[in-house]
């Protein structure tokens, strides 16, 4: 069996230092195989985002100082990482696409030196022509005019091409995806996945995918993980868990997705609202929203792996298949 | 933490300031305006040949300074007070009515206020008040007319923001007059970023009252005003440190507390303002 | 952009008529030019013939165009002081001594406040933010008359390091120039520190620290560059601060710059010599927000589109 490239052992962080502050993750553990695309889906404030930034140490101070539990790359552990070593883990060997391309771009630096300052890092000869090639890949026309350009004069389909491309500029192993399709128009949304799809075939490398959208996990995610209040309730390969979710709240979130064509035709919503950071529900997170919650549901549910693969934190799992009708 | 800490102890000292300028006076024996010839340039209780008689010691006419620096809190207070009072409501006034008019009305009044904000102000304000000659009045007038435009400023922007707010188009379309609008939905909703910048101009206020006291064109003497005790005191820096040293800390100290009010209620009610206090 | 520079311009003339025309207004119809010009012998005689010579017995608009002709041809009057000097030319004389004391001020009130302002931002919460921002909270409130004083008796009287008032070499310049600048210095450095933290914590230094930059490459490279566009903003504003405490400070440190002259022609009401001051100044305030424009365009790529 090949060691995972990423793996997340037990990761809680907290809001500071103190062991009793509200925590925005509790306890996530999981792993990527090199090469592998996993899809990390949960609404807002579940926590997704910290998790993705949690790889590179880029959470704000007061998180890193409440950060415990362990991120290993490669088998080593990233936490422990001194500020020297984890700049060369950055960009080199993992890499990240974030969520606003409007405001991930430096606004007073031209794309070309934004774009040079990441090649420069790779050891590349020819940075222009290197420069060129890299807007090339994610299909900029006029590569060498757009170099000199700024930021606020392109569209934001152009940018978060633009972003990619640096992101790819030193040729990750791993490119940690914080929601980049959401700032992005329907139409371009779907032309960006295609894009990534193609990257990622072209670069060999593995993704983590951080979406709240089911629809985009169906296009191109292998494995998929949902996240509730600060947990991963369950994980699997995708076939799967869109055939047979067995998590209420995978349930309800594949149900509110109109987009996928495994969507029912009723829409059943969600009674109520995700829990806030520091006032999470005390057992399974969900249980006050759950139609089958039970007393039992006050305690920390079991985790179990019901199929191959497919691993879940729940006291009632739903047994009858996910209508597909 | 530290934060919490400074707000308090920054309101604690405003609120002793308040309660010196109202009471102050009646609670002190000492006339800050008749001095004694025998006790000129006494020096303050902690210092060598000071008396506990004049703790913080006495001017070059025998005046005592703690008294007078009491009876300049009060003269401060009024000044910032009638000031505010003035050039808030004819600031608020025309920049209210500029932003929900709007149209070329808005345009020409705006354009005023950015020629009003760019000229350089304290020069007509020494102009006015050396014309017209120092008096409490006089120096309200100036100060005034130098700091409407920012209220001005401010209502327009919050006016413009307000005035496309649902709860103001649903008066509108039952049927509220305009006046009404403006009293019971737009003046309500903008008055807290009023309240930092009045906040914020108090500072500004006490130091140019100070400097025009100063200069010999504000409040007049035999009057303390901080600002000209510290004028009066110059003279005898080289003796007599404390005659300009003391009223010139209260002067800070009050500016400080003031600022780190106005910087937490800016925080607090209006972060776009954030280092604006320029 | 062109059109917004022309508009500018256009702005910044009708700040000075309008200007020209407060003074005048002031000086004509709340001072009496003919009481300061004449002895207390004069007799009524004199008067009218000097009424007639002032050309103040014709309309008041009248009065005004002539005085706008003549200052267009730089005449601006005489002061009527003793000496009886062409005031223009007693202005400009002193404009050097202002100019170095603002220049030397605003050079080291910027190197020192970017400088302060950065160092509290990636020093947040420890003990030397805090002494940053006790800095800049005194200088925000020390009103500079009564600093200035404060600094003559501890560094020229006390310790007698520098002089105490007076123009000369360089160690005439620091007190002054320090009094002047401490304000300014103070607004810098708070204003530096609140747009690098923002900077600090924005998306594109993520990215940057993402592409593995070392951390005084993503401070200086992407922080700082965007942290200074508000200084920029603030410049005329910084500038205008200083003229306006030059009147002070020049008072307290007998500097002989325009400050000074302008407060004791003010105080000498002499009217042409107070025209005159306050419309170079005023020309040098706008002078100084083109200034401010232009360098905007320079730093902000953004402006460069923007008409």
């Amino acid at each position: 069996m090949t060691e995972p490239l990423l793996s997340i052992r037990d990761l809680t962080v907290r809001v500071g230092k103190h062991p009793e502050a509200p925590s925005i993750l509790d306890r996530v553990s999981l792993d990527l195989m090199p090469g592998e695309t996993l899809g990390l889906v949960g609404e807002s404030g579940s926590g997704k985002s910290t998790l993705g930034m949690s790889v590179l140490r880029l959470n704000s101070p007061r998180l890193a100082a409440g950060t415990t539990g362990q991120i290993l790359w490669q088998g080593r552990d990233v936490q422990k990482m001194s500020a020297r070593q984890l700049r060369r883990i950055r960009g080199e060997e993992i890499s990240m696409i974030l969520q606003d391309p409007m405001a991930s771009l430096n606004p007073v630096q031209s794309i070309g030196v934004q774009l040079r300052e990441a090649l420069r890092r790779s050891g590349k000869r020819n940075l222009s022509a290197a420069a060129e090639a890299a807007l090339a890949e994610v299909n900029i026309p006029s590569p060498a005019d757009r170099l000199r350009a700024y930021p606020h004069q392109m569209s934001g389909g152009m940018r978060q091409r633009i972003v990619s491309a640096i992101g790819l500029a030193q040729d990750p192993n791993l490119l940690i995806c914080d929601e980049p399709t959401t700032a992005l128009d329907a139409t371009i949304q779907y032309q960006f996945l295609e894009l990534l799809a193609a990257l990622r075939a072209a670069h060999d490398m593995a993704m983590l995918f951080i979406t709240h959208d089911f629809g985009v996990v169906a296009r191109i995610c292998d494995r998929v993980a949902v996240m509730y209040a600060g947990r991963i309730v369950e994980t699997g390969p995708v076939a799967e868990i869109f055939a047979r979710p067995a998590h209420p709240y995978t349930r309800a979130l594949l149900a509110s997705v109109p987009s996928t064509r495994h969507a029912p035709r009723r829409l059943p919503v969600i009674e109520g609202q995700p829990p806030a950071v520091g006032n999470r529900p005390r057992g399974c997170p969900f249980h006050p929203r759950c139609a089958a919650a039970t007393d039992q549901c006050q305690s920390v549910p079991p985790r179990a792996e019901i199929r191959p693969g497919h691993v879940l934190d729940c006291w009632h799992p739903q047994e009858i298949a996910h209508d597909p009708a | 933490m530290t934060r919490d800490l400074s707000f308090k102890l920054a309101l604690g000292l405003l609120v002793v300031f308040v309660l010196v300028a109202l009471f102050g006076p009646y609670l002190l024996e000492h006339d800050p305006l008749r001095g004694s010839l025998r006790a000129r340039l006494d020096p303050p209780a902690w210092a060598e040949g000071g008396s506990a008689e004049h703790l913080l010691g006495t001017d070059r006419l025998g005046r005592d300074v703690l008294a007078r620096i009491v009876q300049g809190a009060r003269i401060s207070l009024a000044v910032c007070l009638v000031v505010i009072a003035i050039a808030g409501s004819i600031g608020t006034a025309l920049g209210t009515f500029s932003g929900y008019v709007g149209g070329w009305v808005d345009r020409v009044l705006m354009r005023l206020v950015d020629l009003a904000l760019s000229l350089p102000v304290i020069l007509l304000a020494l102009l006015f008040a050396a014309v017209v000659g120092p008096s409490f009045l006089n120096i309200v007038i100036v100060i005034s007319m130098v700091l409407w435009s920012q209220y001005a400023r401010m209502s327009r922007g919050e006016t413009l923001r307000v005035k496309n707010e649902d709860y103001v188009d649903l008066a509108r379309t039952s049927g509220l007059g305009h006046v009404a609008i403006i009293f019971r939905h737009v003046l309500p909703n903008i008055a807290p970023s009023l309240i930092v910048v009045a906040t914020l101009q108090v500072g500004v206020v006490i130091v140019l009252e100070a400097s025009l006291s100063f200069l010999g064109v504000g409040v007049p003497p035999p009057n303390p005003s901080w600002g000209g005790m510290v004028a009066e005191g110059r003279s005898y820096i080289v003796t007599a440190w404390w005659v300009s040293a003391l009223p010139g800390i209260a002067i800070v100290l009050v500016v400080m507390a003031v600022n780190v009010v106005g910087d937490a209620l800016t925080d607090r009610i209006n972060p776009g303002l954030r280092g604006r206090g320029a | 952009m062109l059109k917004h520079l022309a508009g500018r311009l256009a702005e910044a003339l009708v700040a000075l008529v309008l200007m020209s025309l407060v003074i005048f207004l002031l000086s004509r119809v709340i001072g009496d030019p003919v009481a300061l010009l004449l002895s207390d012998s004069a007799t009524e005689a004199d008067r009218q013939l000097l009424i007639q010579q002032l050309g103040l017995d014709r309309p008041m608009w009248q009065q005004y165009f002539t005085f706008l002709g003549n200052a267009l041809q730089g005449d601006f009057g005489q002061s009527v002081t003793a000496g009886r000097e062409d005031a223009l030319e007693l202005v400009l004389s002193r404009l050097p001594a202002s100019l170095s004391l603002a220049g030397v001020a605003l050079a080291f009130t910027l190197v020192l406040g970017i400088l302060l302002g950065v160092l509290a931002a990636i020093t947040r919460g420890t003990l030397a933010d805090l002494a940053v921002r006790m800095l800049a909270l005194l200088g925000q409130s020390a009103p500079s008359f009564w600093l200035g004083i404060m600094l003559i008796y501890v560094f020229a009287v006390h310790l007698g390091w520098l002089p105490t008032s007076g123009f000369g070499g360089p160690a005439y310049y620091v007190l002054p120039a320090l009094t002047l600048g401490l304000f300014t210095l103070a607004a810098i450095t708070r204003l530096v520190r609140a747009s690098m933290l923002e900077a600090l914590s924005s998306e594109y230094v993520k990215l940057a620290r993402i592409k593995g930059l070392s951390e005084w490459s993503v401070v200086l490279r992407h922080a700082l560059g965007n942290s200074l566009i508000p200084v920029v903003t603030f410049m005329g504003t910084f500038f205008a601060t200083m003229i306006t405490g030059a009147v002070v400070v020049e008072t307290v440190f007998a500097w002989p710059g325009i400050g000074r002259l302008a407060y004791e022609s003010i105080m000498a009401r002499d009217f042409p010599v107070i025209q005159t001051v306050v419309l170079v100044i005023t020309a040098f305030f706008i002078l100084a927000n083109l200034i401010v424009d232009l360098l905007y365009l320079a730093i902000d790529p953004r402006m460069r589109a923007a008409g």
